[in-house]
């Protein structure tokens, strides 16, 4: 029989690594790898550019595969830039641009203008920079680039609608309750940073009520402006369309920005710990962290294939397959540097059953400590930079995705050349740039642990006691200390 | 157009299938000549698709859809199988999702570094467990310790999804809905033939290596996702209320009693009897070579053995619902309210009208519900339809909201039912249901805009249906509807007596969380 075997795998190797699928059939590769899978070649789309006389840049990338044309204006005014009297204000603004009408339409006939004709405008606030999208149908853009063009520069901020939103958020202060995630964010958040700054406030009670209509025109007069600002279309539509189009909405607009233009940093509160918020779950939700890098900093590359390699939340890093997978502590294990314009944050966010939370924190720091002194092997590190240099296509893949990332990258401040280099950069990091990054940017020590569930906090304090101080807290109140801690 | 109740159940968009597409046809195919567009006015985009999309079968009753687009040297890659929670039984609901959490486990080749050497360690593991008379102390027992620690010496974890990761794969993922399972990713061009490798060799070979170490993984993903979260208690006892005989019921996420108790010999005999040839759809939207796709698809799903016979599925069929049913749920939750009134779905044509009444209630921000209920009465804080569990046999279609503070429960249904009301004693204008037909239009266009989007909305369709063309019939539905016809609707199911009510009342405790905070009045 083992002749036999042999025989047989020696067929195998003549073939080729082969195998025969059947009579009639070419031979299938053994495995997947035998499979040729050449370096994915593209050219990315070329995006037009123009600046207008008033300084809004216009990004546009023509696309005739259908009827459709969309559109975003980037506005580099987000959460980050608020000063202290205008904390969780830039939120209210854009929330508020859309839903509240423009002058000459009340809310109600502003949407039943887009609704009946499928169209959208919608406003999002973000933390470094804010949007306003359009969507429509080609034969109706006039119309929508009109009226998209009113919500910026007109904005009506209905009495009726701000009333509304004030009631729906009330509401929300209450419900977030009701969400785990919501409430180990905004503990880790609180237990991170001090003071009044964007990074840890969040929307009170009597902040909402406090919002009144002059605040937001004032607000808005003051950030919807053209300076800084990007214009990006894809969709059926030409050059002359679209510029033709600017000038008949845009014509006129102007004015320059006299808001804050710089983000501050964040103010550390410096209280490494597990915190402890003892909630009716039945499963765990744990945040653990610590201040992170900045965006542009010189390993930033490193980190990018350090997240992949080691907490990235696919199949392929180390904490999901040793949490997850080989010990089935945690359903959801994800995070990595998440790198901010001053100072970032290195995030994990688990979600364990309530007994394993221990174990989970435990793994988690003990493979922390393991990365600082194994790392990626060579065949590991050259297939995350061959999963980099292959999927790298789909950030160009629709005319949409592409042109909103170049917009994303200017706002951000990537540099020019970002999209060419980016592959080669990666390609340079090696397996002694991830040691470093592991010894450099990740301090166990300095962690914040947020848990959030049916678990107490006396019991995480038996464990870790003498590794970090730990608190018991009632979300929204300080946190106090609690028993057999150091 | 597709009809989403994404404000109560967004959690469940990945488990519950909510679009409106007609019911499947097993029988017979339509031939290539028939339009499904003809009376209706048809957008060039869709009949351009009609060209565009490639259709056929292969020898062993797979059939697979190719659509070539050149946007940019990618291709989405979608593998439907016709089977979901709807073709479960009791005792052991969740079977299908679980199994399509197993699929990523790997295979004969993938996972392990020798498979003649696990699979007699995996067969001892299994027979311990199956005659056990406690599975849990088995389970914890030094001999299947050992086990473990052998086989955790041949497993190679998470090899299936690393090996589509280096490959630059985009949005690995499945679904488990109702319905159907999905198992979908996006590609490099270059890596086609490797999809071939992978999707036939997980379907054809899958081995359930880890299955009681992933058992607990399923049992967490239903603690997040309905134990603890408010909006998926009340979602799971409205189906349940709703569909008391009927497998439409049972939750797709599984009851936690079987959950804890199903073994891997129990997932086979599911497999064996559900991942069959004539139940799965392969589809491909990208940049592709048509005769490539040819070859290598034929090279590698034609190893899939022919289905002998039909499968007969016959559920017990739900009785009509003759009087109100309601639920009042006590949880340390603030209000919220559900209701759920039993309709028919495709081939009826009342299905598509549900589209149409969808539109006219609650799309975009000017429809009905949230004018009068929330703007005008200021009765709800938000109101939205959709419709739920499943598409095969008949759903329910859904109309959920939060109370405003102070607002009662029962005042909040009152006022929706006040509304339906409306619609049965008086037909909607016709503007109003010619705006609704053509945001089904732009609906449609947008759907066409993206290749998984265009691979999703043929994949469901060919599994559902037998036939990717019922979206363009579904289409031709949607133009047809009239004001009279929404009326009807109405008048025939969205009766009191066809409704079931499930309401999150808040707990003492509760209660005194939203006095403190001095919002409630």
């Amino acid at each position: 029989m083992k002749v036999l075997k042999n025989y047989l795998a020696s067929l195998l190797l003549l073939s080729g690594g082969m195998i025969f699928s059947g009579c009639s059939q070419a031979p299938l590769p053994l495995r997947p790898e035998a499979i040729q899978q050449p370096k994915v070649h593209f050219t990315p789309p070329e995006i037009q550019e123009w600046i207008e006389p008033n300084g809004l840049t216009v990004l546009l990338l023509p696309d005739p595969a259908l009827p459709l044309i969309e559109g975003n204006i980037y506005f580099p005014y987000g959460s980050l830039h608020e000063t202290p009297d205008l904390v969780n204000t830039t939120g209210v603004l854009f929330s508020q641009l859309r839903s509240g009408g423009i002058r000459g339409k009340t809310p109600l006939e502003l949407d039943r203008a887009l609704d009946s004709i499928g169209a959208s405008i919608e406003a999002s606030s973000g933390s470094e920079f804010s949007s306003v999208s359009f969507f429509s149908h080609k034969d109706d853009f006039k119309t929508v680039f009109d009226l998209f063009s009113k919500v910026i520069r007109e904005p009506a901020f209905n009495e009726s609608r701000l009333m509304l939103w004030k009631r729906q958020v009330l509401d929300s202060l209450i419900r977030r309750r009701e969400d785990p995630e919501t409430i180990a964010s905004m503990t880790f958040t609180k237990a991170m940073y001090t003071g009044v700054t964007p990074y840890n406030t969040f929307p009170t009670k009597e902040f909402v009520q406090s919002v009144s209509k002059e605040s937001l025109i004032k607000l808005a007069q003051a950030a919807l402006v053209p300076e800084g600002t990007i214009l990006t279309v894809s969709g059926q539509i030409t050059r002359e369309e679209l510029s033709s189009a600017i000038k008949s909405a845009f014509g006129g607009w102007g004015g320059s920005r006299t808001l804050n233009r710089i983000i501050s940093p964040p103010i550390q509160r410096k209280s490494p710990g597990i915190y402890v918020v003892e909630s009716p779950f039945d499963q765990a939700t744990i945040v653990v962290g610590e201040p992170g890098p900045a965006r542009l900093s010189p390993d930033q590359y490193g980190l990018s294939v350090f997240n992949r390699y080691f907490s990235h939340g696919d199949f392929g890093s180390v904490l999901f397959s040793e949490i997850r997978s080989k010990r089935g502590f945690a359903y959801v294990v994800y995070g990595g540097f998440a790198p901010g314009a001053k100072s970032g944050q290195y995030l994990i966010g688990m979600g364990t059953r309530v007994p394993e939370a221990g174990n989970a924190i435990d793994e988690l720091l003990n493979q922390v400590n393991l990365a600082k002194v194994h790392t990626a092997s060579e065949k590991r590190l050259s297939e995350i930079k061959r999963a980099v240099q292959q999927g790298f296509v789909f950030n160009f893949a629709s005319p949409d995705g592409a042109i909103a990332r170049e917009a994303t990258l200017r706002l951000l401040g990537y540099p020019k050349d970002y999209n060419k280099t980016y592959v080669d950069r990666i390609n340079e990091v090696s397996r002694e740039d991830l040691l470093t990054i592991a010894k450099s940017r990740i301090s166990s020590e300095d962690f914040v642990i947020v848990v959030v569930g049916k678990i107490s906090a006396k019991e995480l304090s038996q464990r870790f006691g003498s590794r970090y101080p730990v608190y018991q807290v009632k979300f929204d109140t300080e946190p106090r200390l609690a028993e057999n801690t150091r | 157009m597709s009809v989403r109740f994404h404000q109560f159940i967004a959690f469940y968009a990945l488990l519950f299938s909510l679009c409106q597409l007609p019911n499947y046809c097993f029988a017979e195919e339509p031939t290539p000549s028939e339009s499904h567009l003809s009376g209706s006015p048809i957008p060039e985009s869709l009949k351009t698709l009609e060209s565009e999309v490639e259709r056929w079968t292969l020898p062993n009753g797979m059939r697979v859809l190719f659509v070539p687009r050149r946007t940019a040297p990618v291709f989405a890659g979608q593998i439907w199988v016709r089977v979901g929670g709807v073709d479960e039984e009791p005792g052991i609901t969740g079977i299908a999702h679980f199994l399509e959490h197993m699929a990523f486990k790997g295979t004969k080749v993938i996972g392990t570094k020798d498979y003649s050497k696990e699979k007699p360690l995996l067969d001892e593991l299994e027979k311990i467990v199956t005659t056990a008379d406690n599975q849990a102390e088995a389970l914890r027992s030094v001999q299947v310790r050992d086990l473990y620690s052998e086989l955790s010496e041949l497993w190679i974890d998470n090899e299936f999804g690393r090996l589509y990761t280096n490959s630059g794969a985009n949005g690995l993922n499945a679904m488990t809905a109702k319905d159907y399972t999905a198992y979908v990713v996006r590609l490099p061009s270059v890596a086609f033939e490797m999809w071939c490798w992978m999707e036939s060799d997980r379907l054809l070979n899958p081995v359930f290596r880890q299955f009681y170490k992933e058992r607990e993984v399923v049992q967490e993903e239903r603690r997040r996702g309905y134990d603890d979260d408010p909006s998926g208690k009340m979602y799971e006892q409205l189906i349940s209320l709703s569909f008391q005989k009927h497998p439409q019921g049972l939750p797709v996420i599984g009851y936690p009693a079987d959950l804890k108790k199903l073994t891997a010999t129990e997932m086979r005999k599911f497999y064996d009897d559900n991942y069959r040839s004539d139940l799965m759809v392969l589809v491909l939207v990208g940049d592709l070579d048509s005769k490539v796709v040819h070859e290598q698809v034929d090279r590698y799903f034609s190893r899939f053995p022919k289905a002998e016979a039909p499968l007969q599925k016959d559920p017990t069929p739900e009785p009509p619902q003759s009087e109100e049913r309601k639920m009042v749920l006590e949880l340390d939750a603030q209000p919220q309210v559900l209701i759920g009134y039993h309709k028919p779905t495709s081939p009826d044509p009342a299905d598509a009208q549900f589209s149409v009444l969808h539109s006219l209630l609650s799309e975009g921000r000017s429809s009905i519900l949230p004018q009068i209920l929330v703007e005008d009465k200021k009765v709800a804080l938000s109101v939205d339809t959709g419709e739920a569990p499943g598409e095969r046999y008949p759903n329910l279609f859904l109309v959920g909201g939060t109370p405003a503070p102070g607002v009662s429960a029962d005042v909040l249904v009152n006022a929706i039912q006040d509304i339906l009301d409306q619609y049965a004693a008086s037909p909607p204008s016709e503007v109003s249901v010619r705006e609704a037909k053509k945001r089904s239009r732009v609906s449609f266009l947008k759907l066409l805009d993206s290749d998984s989007g265009l691979a999703s909305a043929l994949g469901k369709s060919e599994a559902l249906h037998g036939d990717w063309r019922d979206i363009l019939k579904l289409y031709a539905d949607i133009e047809a509807t009239t004001p009279e016809d929404v009326q009807s609707l109405a008048k025939r199911f969205l009766r009191p007596s066809n409704r079931t009510i499930v309401e999150i009342k808040p707990s003492a405790k509760a209660m005194a969380v939203s006095r403190r905070s001095g919002v409630s009045k």
